[in-house]
Parts: structure tokens; sequence; C-alpha cells
């Protein structure tokens, strides 16, 4: 709208643009262009290039005493810097290196009791030396970084320490001797094994052993009877 | 001559062509200076500083038609009276939200001549003026005028409303003589 209106050849943002001179009077153009001609023709300054050239002779002059001090105090503390650093950069280890723990476990057969006292691990763990230094060396072809981890001998030991459970069945005191004079002859001794676990894990021993049979098999039976 | 070869010329240093673009086009820059300065010392020498720059980046400059040539200069001028306004500290201006609603009557600024509307404009207050010029004839947005001279949208606005309230004020004064033309 306002376009179509300027494009009006009476509108009077045309006619004031279109003014060609001032209505008042003005110094002519000759002495303006005069003016303009002076300042056209004069060179820039050099003044301020003395000045550059000044700063730029004496900046050598203040600053090489100043590197060449810092070099004499940098060749003095060189060798104890040499002792603290480490040679060896931070991280990147390469493919084939062995995880970082491994855990062997030597006995497989354990007996856990419940009771908090006394709990005897079975279990060990033990910790190979690393084949790498801890501070890994970089190699060129290393695609992966694995960052080793090093377990403080707590945590190793805890974890090694906790065995898979196992649910076993719940079985009545009272069951024991048939299921004993049943599986008696034929059982292994795993599963007798497994038998003695069951017992200690109910805690159900109270009171003064009964020497009835003095039989190898029937001991825990005898020793330990129910509370009920 | 025409424009381009002069340009062509001045640019290698021709003082000949320099002086000639100079004649052809001062009086035209020293009216768009005029309308931003009031005083006709001032504007002079904007004028020079704005063809000194002309001249010295005249180099940089890549001749695509007059009109482009034209605008390239108007605006070196316009930001050499912007400069100056802003030396001056006349940009200095407080939010005036509530400004007094005059819509102005552009028609009737159309029966005017070139040196009356001129003459009215200049007798805007700076503040008034610069926006008046920068949005009414040189065609720039509230935001633009708003970056250039360094002020807010609200503060450009309202100061475009009080230009215009007035520019009709004046008209106003005028009424008989526009009355007169009206019927013509």
């Amino acid at each position: 709208m306002t376009n179509e209106k300027q494009n009006e050849v009476d509108h009077w943002v045309n006619k004031l643009t279109g003014l060609d001179a001032l209505p008042e009077a003005t110094s002519g153009k000759d002495i303006l262009w005069q003016h303009l001609h002076e300042r056209l023709q004069q060179k820039p300054r050099r003044k301020k290039t003395i000045w550059y050239w000044a700063a730029a002779c004496l900046l050598p002059v203040i600053v090489l005493p100043l590197l060449l001090n810092k070099r004499a105090t940098n060749t003095i503390t060189k060798g104890n810097v040499k002792q603290t650093q480490n040679s060896a950069p931070a991280l990147v280890i390469s493919k084939k290196q062995p995880p970082a723990i491994s855990l062997t476990a030597k006995n497989k057969t354990t007996v856990v009791p419940r009771a908090k006292k006394n709990i005897h691990y079975k279990y060990t763990a033990s910790i190979p030396k690393p084949a790498y230094p801890l501070t890994p060396v970089i190699e060129p072809g290393a695609t992966a970084a694995i960052m080793p981890v090093p377990l403080p001998d707590a945590a190793v030991a805890i974890i090694a320490a906790t065995p898979a459970k196992k649910k076993l069945p719940v079985v009545h005191i009272n069951e024991l001797g048939k299921q004993e004079q049943e599986n008696a002859p034929f059982a292994s001794h795993s599963q007798q094994s497994s038998f003695q676990i069951k017992l200690f894990n109910q805690d159900n021993y109270a009171g003064t052993p009964l020497p009835e049979n003095n039989t190898a098999t029937d001991m825990l039976k005898i020793k330990i009877p129910l509370k009920n | 001559m025409e424009i381009a070869t002069l340009v062509k010329e001045a640019r290698q240093g021709s003082t000949a062509a320099q002086k000639c673009l100079f004649d052809q086009l001062s009086d035209k820059m020293l009216v768009l200076c005029r309308r931003y300065v009031k005083s006709r010392e001032d504007a002079e020498e904007i004028l020079l500083d704005g063809f000194y720059k002309f001249f010295k980046n005249l180099d940089s400059f890549h001749y695509e038609g007059e009109p482009a040539f034209y605008a390239w200069l108007k605006r070196i001028m316009i930001n050499e009276c912007l400069m100056f306004l802003r030396k001056k500290n006349i940009f200095n201006m407080v939010v005036e939200t509530a400004a007094e609603e005059m819509a102005l009557e552009e028609d009737a600024l159309n029966y005017l001549s070139a040196a009356e509307i001129f003459g009215l404009v200049v007798q805007l207050p700076v503040g008034y003026r610069t926006v008046f010029n920068l949005y009414a004839i040189e065609g720039m947005t509230h935001g633009e005028i708003a970056a250039l001279m360094g002020i807010s949208e609200g503060t450009s606005k309202s100061q475009l409303s009080k230009a215009r309230s007035l520019l009709q004020k004046m008209l106003l004064q005028k009424g008989t003589d526009y009355d007169k033309r009206k019927a013509k």
C-alpha cells in the first residue's frame, strides 16, 4: 500500500527526494570541493607509524632477556620434573590384553552356614598381577580403549564369598529317617553332603543328642533332634 | 558523462572524474543531510565527510547500476548524519508510550510543494525528524531504526507518532492555504 502510494508521481515522498537543491543559499560547490580535495590529497599521518616502528624495535629488546632468563630457570628445574613425571600416558590399552580381574574357584563344594558368626569362606579369588603396567601404553593401532579398574582387596573378597544360593526342599525331620532309609544304600557322597547343608541351614538343632543308632549315616539324625 | 565511466575513472584516481561526480551528486546529498541536521554548516561538514569516505572506499564498490550506486551513496550519507547526531548525544530519548495520537493526513502533504514539505520536516525536533526520515522517507522498519539509533522499537514508534501528530498540527496551521489548493 505504501509502495503504491510512493509510486504515485504526486506523492510527497517522491517530491521530497526529488528535491535537487536546497531552497536556501549554500556555500558554493567549488569551495566545498576544494576542502574535499585537500582532504583527499592529504597523505595518511606518519606519526602513528613511527610510534609503531619504535614499539616494534623495543619489543625484542624487552622480551629477549625475559625469555633467556626463563630458559635458564627451566634447565635447572628439568631434572626434578623428570623424576616426578610419569613416562606413560594416562589411558588407551591394546586389544589383546587380559581382563582386569579373573576369579578362579578352587573348591566348588562349600558349606556356608546360615549363622552369622564364624563364617568360613572356601571360595578363594586369586588376582593375578596384570601383565601390563597400571599406567597403560599407547599403541598406534588400538581402536578401543578399555579402562582397567583395580578393585580393592576387600571388594574382591566380598565378590568371591557370595556363592550361588540353592533352593533346598523343606523336609520335616520325621521324614528324614524314611528318606534316609530309602536312599541310604543308593545315596552318593554328594547327596549326603547336601543333606548336611540342609540341616545346618534350618537351624533346628537344640537340646541334647540321643544316642539311638550309632551308625555313620544316622549320626546327624541322632545327634540333632527337632525342637518342635 | 555517465556515472559508470565516472566511477571507473574516479576509482583509478582521476581528480577530474571525482570532481564531476561531486558536482553531480553534492546538491542532492546536501538536501539529504539537511533533512537530518538542522544546521547548514553541519550538513556541509557531513557532506564532505561522506564524500571523503565514498572516494576512499570506491575500490571496494562494485558498480551494478545507478540505483545501487545512489543507494550506496545515500546510505553513506545517512550513516554519517546518524554518527554526527550520536556524537551530540541526541538519541538519549525517553520511551514515551502514551504518545499523543493524531493521525497524519498524508494526502494533505501531497498538495504541498517539495520545498514546503522540506520546510515542515526540518522544523521537527531532532528525534522526531530522524525517525520520521528513516521510516517515512527511507522506508526502514522500526527494528532497523532501533538498531541504527540504539533505541528500542517502542521509542521509535512513539517518536514517529509524535512526529506525525506534530506535522498534522503544522498542516492545520497552514490550513487555509491547503484548503485553497485542494479546491483547485
